[in-house]
C-alpha cells in the first residue's frame, strides 16, 4: 500500500467535526490523543502525525483549500466555491 | 563637574577633551536631587491577577476583548496581556486542544503562554497569527481576521517561523 492509499484508509476512520460559526471542518482519530510530532502545513490547512498515524486533518480555511481544486471538481462540490 | 566629565576620567586624568566628550556623550548633568522611586503598592481593591484574567473571560465581549490589536501604538512584540486574555476559542480551536489532550492545568499554562506571544500578519491569507512558546516548541495560533477568536492552532517548529518571518509572509501588523 501507498502513501496516498495509507492516508485515505485512514482517513475513512476519522471523526469529523464541523464548526458552523467559522466554517473550519476537523477530521481528527477517533480515539488517538496527543501533541503531533509531525505538522504538515498548507494554505489553509495542516496535516498532524503522531509517529505514522495521521492525527488530525485541521482544515481552517475551507474556501482556501477549494480554491486549489481543479474546476471540474469544484463543480461537483456541493457547495459553491 | 558635569556627568560626562565624570564619565571620562580616567584615574583622575581626562580621556579626551570636554568638547568631544560631550558630542559622545550629550546627557544632562545628574540632579544630586534625585531619588529612585517607591515601587508602587498596590491598591488594596485590586484584585489577584488570576481573578483579573478570570474577570475578563466572563466580561461582555467588547471589555473583554479590549484594544484593538491593530491599533497599537508599536509594531509587532507583546500586545497587551488583557487583550490576549479576553480571546475567545472557537469551537474549532477547542476540538483541536481536546485533540491535543491539553486540558485542565496545562489548558491554563496554554492560555497563560498566549498573553507572551508574538503577533504577525500572514500576508497570504491576510490572517492575523500569534507565535507563543509552550512546552519547549513554537507554537502557532492563527486568529479570526477582526483578531478576538482562536480559529486553529499547531505546534510547529523554530525553522519554520524562522523561514515564515526571513520570507516576509509574516509581517509586523501596522499601526
Amino acid at each position: 500500500m501507498d502513501v496516498s492509499s495509507k492516508l485515505s484508509a485512514q482517513l475513512k476512520w476519522m471523526q469529523l467535526r464541523l464548526d458552523p460559526e467559522s466554517g473550519a471542518i476537523l477530521f481528527r482519530h477517533p480515539t488517538l490523543r496527543g501533541i503531533p510530532d509531525l505538522v504538515v502545513e498548507g494554505d489553509g490547512y495542516t496535516l498532524e502525525f503522531i509517529g505514522p498515524t495521521l492525527l488530525c486533518l485541521d482544515i481552517q480555511d475551507p474556501s482556501g483549500m477549494a480554491r486549489l481544486l481543479a474546476e471540474p471538481v469544484k463543480g461537483k462540490l456541493p457547495i459553491g466555491v | 563637574m558635569s556627568y560626562q566629565q565624570d564619565c571620562l576620567l580616567f584615574k583622575g586624568k581626562p580621556l579626551c577633551p570636554p568638547q568631544v566628550a560631550a558630542f559622545l556623550f550629550p546627557l544632562q548633568p545628574l540632579d544630586p536631587a534625585w531619588q529612585p522611586r517607591a515601587r508602587r503598592q498596590p491598591s488594596p481593591h485590586t484584585p489577584p491577577r488570576l481573578l483579573q484574567l478570570e474577570l475578563l473571560r466572563n466580561a461582555p465581549a467588547p471589555l473583554a476583548r479590549g484594544p484593538d490589536p491593530m491599533s497599537q501604538g508599536f509594531a509587532g512584540g507583546c500586545l497587551d496581556p488583557a487583550w490576549w486574555s479576553g480571546l475567545q476559542l472557537t469551537r474549532h480551536a477547542a476540538d483541536k486542544l481536546e485533540t491535543y489532550g491539553i486540558d485542565g492545568a496545562r489548558l491554563e499554562s496554554w492560555r497563560a503562554a498566549l498573553e507572551r506571544g508574538e503577533s504577525f500578519l500572514d500576508v497570504v491569507t491576510g490572517s492575523l497569527v500569534l507565535v507563543m512558546h509552550w512546552e519547549e516548541r513554537p507554537w502557532i495560533v492563527i486568529l479570526s481576521k477582526d483578531g478576538d477568536r482562536v480559529v486553529t492552532t499547531y505546534p510547529s517548529d523554530e525553522r519554520t517561523v524562522t523561514n515564515r518571518r526571513g520570507a516576509g509572509r509574516w509581517m509586523y501588523p501596522a499601526n
